[in-house]
């Protein structure tokens, strides 16, 4: 069967489903048009049902198209997807008629899980998400140019709540109402509706670092610039405070599904801030970057680039502290990750604790887990420019934050700006990390700190009595 | 060692670690069916050559990223799809008859990369496709989808 002598190799005689992984291989939506009219057989194979499970539809968002996509009628779209049983995902540049193309997709399209729509969402949209339910639906996200709204949908009540769906609408509405919480760089912050019922709104949001307001918690977002134009400096301190924030969500995260409290959903939620993307994005020249960091304080937050040794001997009431030793692995001259530290109550009886450092993620994860009732966290940081350290207790059950300061004299005017951060960051990851929500041990939700407030800052607390030292003694 | 026989009659000794990647003659071993020589009715020893280099070169998979290997198995798979469209159709059609997922994973990536912005003529003078849709049925695609025939991207030429 030498080459040639017989017609053996025929490519349009192709078996269909080999085809189909070579069109599979490829981005698919790019070769439809040729591939379609090679021959009947290729033309066949790309009806195949694997192929289509996912339709993108983004690419009609180009000037190019722009105008065929109204050709499209609504019977059209509506008979599309009653036939379209596999699809899975669809992205739309904008749905006209979006009540009848959900109903339609709701109706039609079992394994429908995830829909990404880049124009507006009004009401009329949101209505209709409520209103035909889409039973798989894991999430919807929306795209206004720089602004992604993502809405986690977990529709398993049978009855929706008239009052849920009121809120929804009113979300949708317009951003403006839309809380916003924090803002990282592709993270998401879930913002529950406080109804209970399962229905998420979800906010994320990439920052133009131009326009990010300074005194707001949004210069995280600042970093991932630094980040992105290799500011060396800068860089390290950035990885260190994601490091410290991916350790403290992810052991709030363990502990919270060993316990097995959170419904699956929630745990598997694929947007936790875990992946802080950095360096993706290096829209911005370095030197505009360089001037952000000037303006962002909270490299200072977590800086810890010196040996912090420190005693601090303290009488409370109910949290004596003991001694506080904390030690940051840090070396002089090159420029390691900066490490947070973190800390438990380890003593029993009456309250006395002490701080054990803690430098890796792991350890950090296996002190939360099974010291669930009594959690403190120690965070030592750095007062701004200054070289002076603070340490902050965090008790979560009051939720306040409780400052020791062994300089209290040089503090001038109120609450320093890093503790200011430090209070509005937390609820929003303990809020995120869905902590809030287990109840187990804790019912957070119920403790009266936490009633109607939980987006709110942790309160602050300098204590008072604690040993001083002079600012010459540094 | 596994003996394997082409469709010309031809009979190739194959190591059987290598062999078993294919997940065909992996199953006749563990049957117990593979004592004699395998025949292979649909391969000829040109393209049987072709898979059993890839097989010995990727016998070695696991061991490779150990040792920093990796960019050595590229540079040989790269090299190895860079054939002409009929050895490659030759090579997927024993891949999948072989049920080698691997090898075909690497062939129709090389043939979507092959066919990206060709043209439809460009296409069908490649792979010698002779046009069996009627004038009528080409209009209606064209009819269905007339801004699908514009666009700087596509590319009239073949290679």
């Amino acid at each position: 069967m030498e080459e040639g002598n017989f017609p053996t190799r025929r490519w349009e005689d192709l078996k269909i489903d080999i085809l189909v992984k070579i069109l599979q291989a490829s981005d698919f939506f790019e070769m439809i048009f040729v591939v379609s009219q090679v021959c009947r057989s290729w033309r066949l194979a790309c009806s195949n049902q694997d192929l289509w499970k996912t339709l993108d539809l983004s690419v009609l968002q180009s000037n190019f198209i722009r105008t065929q996509i109204e050709l499209i009628t609504r019977t059209g779209i509506c008979s599309t997807f009653r036939r379209w049983e596999d699809l899975e995902s669809l992205t739309m540049p904008s749905i006209l008629n979006p009540a009848s193309v959900i109903q339609e997709i709701g109706r039609s399209c079992r394994n429908f899980a995830e829909l990404k729509i880049m124009g507006p969402c009004d009401m009329r949209f949101a209505t209709a998400l409520v209103g035909y339910r889409l039973q798989q639906i894991t999430y919807v996200v929306q795209q206004i140019s720089d602004l992604f709204l993502l809405f986690l949908t977990d529709y398993s009540s049978t009855a929706i709540d008239p009052q849920v769906i009121d809120r929804i609408r009113k979300k949708l509405s317009g951003a403006t109402t839309i809380t916003r919480k924090i803002i990282l760089e592709g993270a998401v912050v879930v913002v529950d509706d406080g109804s209970g019922s399962g229905t998420y709104l979800t906010v994320f949001e990439r920052i133009n670092h131009y326009d990010y307001d300074h005194t707001s918690y949004t210069d995280f977002a600042t970093y991932s610039e630094c980040s992105a134009c290799k500011c060396q400096d800068c860089k390290t301190k950035y990885d260190g405070v994601i490091n410290a924030i991916n350790a403290l969500t992810a052991s709030v995260k363990k502990m919270t599904s060993k316990r097995g409290v959170i419904p699956s959903k929630r745990i598997s939620y694929p947007y936790t801030p875990l992946e802080i993307k950095v360096a993706k994005r290096r829209r911005k020249g370095i030197s505009k970057a360089s001037s952000s960091i000037k303006k962002s304080k909270v490299v200072t937050l977590l800086s810890l680039f010196c040996t912090f040794d420190q005693c601090t001997r303290v009488t409370g009431e109910q949290h004596e502290l003991k001694k506080v030793d904390v030690t940051v692995k840090a070396t002089a001259t090159t420029t390691t990750k900066t490490n947070l530290v973190y800390s438990h109550t380890v003593g029993s009886g009456e309250g006395s604790m002490y701080a054990v450092h803690t430098t890796t993620s792991e350890e950090i994860e296996r002190l939360f887990h099974g010291r669930r009732k009594s959690i403190a966290l120690y965070i030592p940081i750095n007062y701004g420019d200054e070289f002076h350290w603070v340490l902050a207790v965090v008790i979560l059950k009051e939720r306040y934050i409780r400052v020791y300061d062994s300089m209290s004299q040089r503090r001038h005017s109120g609450t320093s700006s890093e503790l200011q951060k430090l209070a509005k960051i937390l609820p929003t990851y303990l809020d995120m990390s869905s902590f809030l929500y287990q109840k187990v041990c804790t019912n957070w939700l119920t403790i009266e700190a936490y009633w109607d407030k939980v987006s709110n800052p942790f309160d602050i607390e300098y204590v008072e009595g604690i040993a001083q030292q002079s600012i010459s003694s540094l | 060692m596994v003996k394997l026989k082409s469709n010309d009659d031809k009979e190739f000794e194959v190591e059987e670690a290598a062999v078993i990647q294919s997940e065909m003659i992996k199953n006749m071993i563990e049957d117990g069916c593979a004592t004699s020589v395998i025949p292979l009715p649909n391969i000829d020893s040109k393209t049987l050559i072709k898979v059993i280099e890839y097989l010995n070169k990727h016998i070695n998979m696991g061991k490779a990223a150990e040792t920093g290997e990796e960019d050595d198995l590229k540079e040989f798979d790269e090299q190895f799809v860079n054939m002409g469209w009929e050895e490659l159709f030759d090579v997927i059609m024993a891949a999948n008859y072989l049920n080698i997922h691997e090898l075909m994973e690497l062939c129709c990536q090389s043939a979507a990369d092959r066919l990206k912005n060709k043209s439809v003529r460009a296409v069908r003078e490649m792979l010698k496709i002779t046009n069996d849709l009627t004038e009528e049925e080409e209009q209606e695609i064209i009819n269905d989808a007339p801004w699908a025939f514009e666009g700087p991207e596509i590319d009239d030429t073949v290679n």
